[in-house]
């Protein structure tokens, strides 16, 4: 077979001389198939050199854009809980709906699938998204449930995303509106304890590097990896269920009176936990838009100033006590009801003739108060509101705290020494006079108030002893007894203490209102060792407007109420045995006797 | 003797690489295996704490004192027993 071939050529041979075997290549076919390979090896080196060292960066960061993921952890913001876990405030995720309107408005039929998903009509959504034509995001729905969201989503209608997002609810809502606060939108704190607190119950995001694949599942975690850290939770030392009622009866009584607003705070004692803090008027913490702009938002315990009145003759009477000036069984001649002091006239308003101090505190007599103050002199005086840290701030770690006004005794004449034995010249704020009064429950200790139920607090201290504590709170027994001012603020079952006051305002003209007052009443509840220090303050009530007769009953219903809560003990003289039986009884037969 | 050697030597090497070459793929499997798992488990926590939060609110709802109030007074015609008709159990300390 080989040989055939060659015969051929050689049959050819015989007729032209030809050289025998291949023909000879021309040598540029060589070097062209050579620098064919050389022109080919520098297109794809230099196409590599491109994309690995000039076009690199930019590829492995489009090509992570597809891959890799930085998956944000959200950071909690921490709850604000009430000091038995009952939630104040607490963040809840939620989630937002947004279209892209033109990726929408493409399809009739998918408008109308969205808006039957909405529950609006398709008109009026068509519209709403025309007018907002061109537009790459517009919010359709804000702070939904992510279950409503997900249901939006499964229409599958093209343009419509969802992003989820925090809200902040406050399930107790007007409640505890005032002392909780509120954070903004964007979940920072902007009132009260949200505010106060913003360190400790802010969260801090982390995040994760992870690649997914197309369809957005992890399939590979970086391991570059921030922890998110959330917020604590705030334990504060209000019991809901007290705060509750002190709520109600304060609203109560200020719808009654027509007042222009009113404050409740009841405390413990013996520790200075602030138990209940109300004020009217008040305001929905979860109604984003209105709250803002609401009167309301003031917590008028704590932020409000205001002179104390009568109240403030308990301290003088300790004060007087506590020298040893005065004893129980001193009597004072209030003859006349009225005293000259310069160009002040101090007034009475029931005429009394020889008094002791149970009785001036009792009756609360201006001119006997008065009296003791120039007897004693303004230092001793001044001393006395000092030891009861009327001088000195509260503490309270809530922002915005009103500071009190009591002038150094120097700046005292004789007319500011007898103004302010009965209360005025002075200016505190409700804790102020809780903090005082706690020191008379806890003989003579003093407590530091506190919102928190948990943390350091500072150890009290002595006001005055304990003898004086107890000998002015058995004072104070005989005010809320017959014949007392305060006989309203009786809690049954209880023995109570407590002294209410009536303060004028301050005109807007300069000099004191004639017809705008704040009826205030301070109490504790037993006397024998109280556990409960509340104040009532109702500020511009109409008609009736003596402590006595408004806020004394607002305290009476709130200690029965709060007495019962925390299970304290009755100490009064148990109910003689046929009057329980000629008592009426609810109708729905609690007894079974 | 060396012969022996020259021989396995390299077929050893081979069959150590494959295997290694395995543990490879085994190892990447597994770990995508654990990362989904990992990741579900995160999205189920997280549902989870949605579901709590939800929860509690709703139960703060429901249970607001205002809520119980109007229902015990008005539905169910409860009356807050007067002090005399409340006989504490523990002897007062």
């Amino acid at each position: 077979m080989t040989k055939s071939p060659l015969k051929k050529r050689a049959k050819a041979s015989n007729r032209t001389i030809v050289p025998v075997g291949p023909k000879p290549v021309g040598a540029w076919r060589g070097r062209f198939i050579l620098i064919g390979f050389a022109v080919l090896a520098a297109l794809s080196v230099s196409r590599a050199f491109h994309l690995q060292v000039i076009e690199r960066d930019f590829l492995r960061s489009e090509g992570d854009k597809r891959q890799v993921r930085n998956l944000t952890i959200p950071g909690h913001r921490g709850a604000i809980l009430d000091r038995n876990g009952e939630p104040l405030a607490l963040s809840a995720p939620v989630s937002s709906v947004w279209v892209v309107p033109d990726a929408v408005l493409a399809d009739p039929e998918s408008v109308k699938r969205l808006a039957e998903g909405l529950g609006r009509a398709p008109s009026e959504l068509q519209t709403f998204l025309a007018a907002r034509k061109g537009r790459q995001f517009v919010y359709l729905r804000e702070q939904i449930s992510p279950h409503e969201a997900r249901r939006l989503l499964d229409l599958k209608v093209p343009g419509v995303f969802s992003e989820s997002d925090f809200a902040r609810y406050y399930p107790a809502g007007e409640v505890a509106a005032q002392v909780v606060g509120f954070a903004g939108r964007d979940g920072i704190g902007l009132e009260g304890m949200e505010k106060a607190q913003e360190a400790r119950l802010s969260g801090t995001a982390g995040n994760r590097r992870v690649i997914r694949d197309r369809s957005g599942r992890v399939i590979e975690d970086g391991g570059e990896f921030t922890p998110a850290v959330a917020g604590e939770s705030l334990n504060l030392s209000l019991d809901l269920r007290v705060q509750y009622l002190a709520y109600r009866e304060l609203a109560a009584a200020v719808a009654k009176t027509e007042a222009k607003g009113g404050l409740v705070v009841i405390a413990n004692a013996q520790t200075g936990e602030i138990l209940a803090m109300a004020a009217q008027p008040g305001f929905n913490p979860n109604n984003g838009d209105a709250r803002g702009f609401a009167a309301g938002i003031r917590n008028r315990a704590v932020v409000d100033g205001f002179e104390p009145g009568s109240t403030i003759k308990p301290l003088l009477v300790a004060q007087a006590l506590e020298l040893g000036l005065y004893n129980t069984q001193s009597i004072i001649d209030v003859t006349g009801g009225t005293l000259q002091v310069g160009r002040l006239t101090v007034r009475d308003i029931a005429r009394r003739g020889e008094i002791d101090l149970a009785t001036l505190l009792a009756v609360s007599s201006n001119v006997g108060a008065a009296k003791i103050a120039l007897a004693m002199g303004a230092e001793n005086v001044w001393a006395g509101y000092q030891r009861f840290g009327l001088g000195e701030p509260v503490f309270s770690g809530f922002p915005g705290e009103a500071l009190p006004v009591l002038r150094h005794f120097t700046d005292w004449g004789q007319i500011a020494t007898a103004t302010a034995s009965y209360g005025y010249g002075v200016s505190v704020n409700a804790l102020h006079m809780v903090r005082a009064y706690a020191a008379l429950a806890n003989d003579g200790m003093m407590p530091q108030l506190t919102l928190f139920s948990d943390g350091l607090r500072a150890p009290p201290q002595r006001a005055v002893s304990p003898a004086t504590a107890r000998q002015v709170r058995e004072m104070l027994e005989q005010v809320v007894a017959e014949g007392g001012t305060g006989k309203r603020a009786r809690v049954e079952g209880y023995r109570v203490a407590g002294k209410s006051g009536t303060a004028r305002k301050v005109a807007a003209t300069g000099g004191y209102s004639a017809n705008k007052h704040q009826a205030i009443f301070i109490g504790m509840v037993p006397v024998e060792r109280p556990r409960l220090v509340g104040i009532v303050m109702i500020d511009e009530p109409k008609g009736q407007y003596y402590g006595g007769q408004v806020a004394a009953p607002v305290f009476s219903e709130v200690m029965q109420g709060a007495a019962r809560l925390l299970q304290i003990a009755p100490d009064a003289q148990p109910v003689q045995p046929q009057m329980i039986e000629s008592a009426a009884l609810p109708s729905s037969g609690v007894t079974r006797r | 003797m060396s012969r022996t050697w020259t021989l396995w030597v390299p077929v050893a090497l081979l069959l150590a690489v494959m295997a290694s070459a395995v543990t490879v793929v085994v190892a990447k499997h597994e770990n995508r295996a654990q990362v989904t798992a990992l990741d579900q488990m995160r999205r189920e926590r997280n549902r989870l704490e949605t579901e709590w939060a939800q929860l509690q609110i709703e139960e703060a709802t429901l249970g607001h004192h205002a809520r119980i109030n109007r229902i015990a007074r008005e539905q169910l015609d409860m009356l807050e027993p007067e002090h005399h008709v409340i006989v504490p159990l523990e002897a007062p300390r």
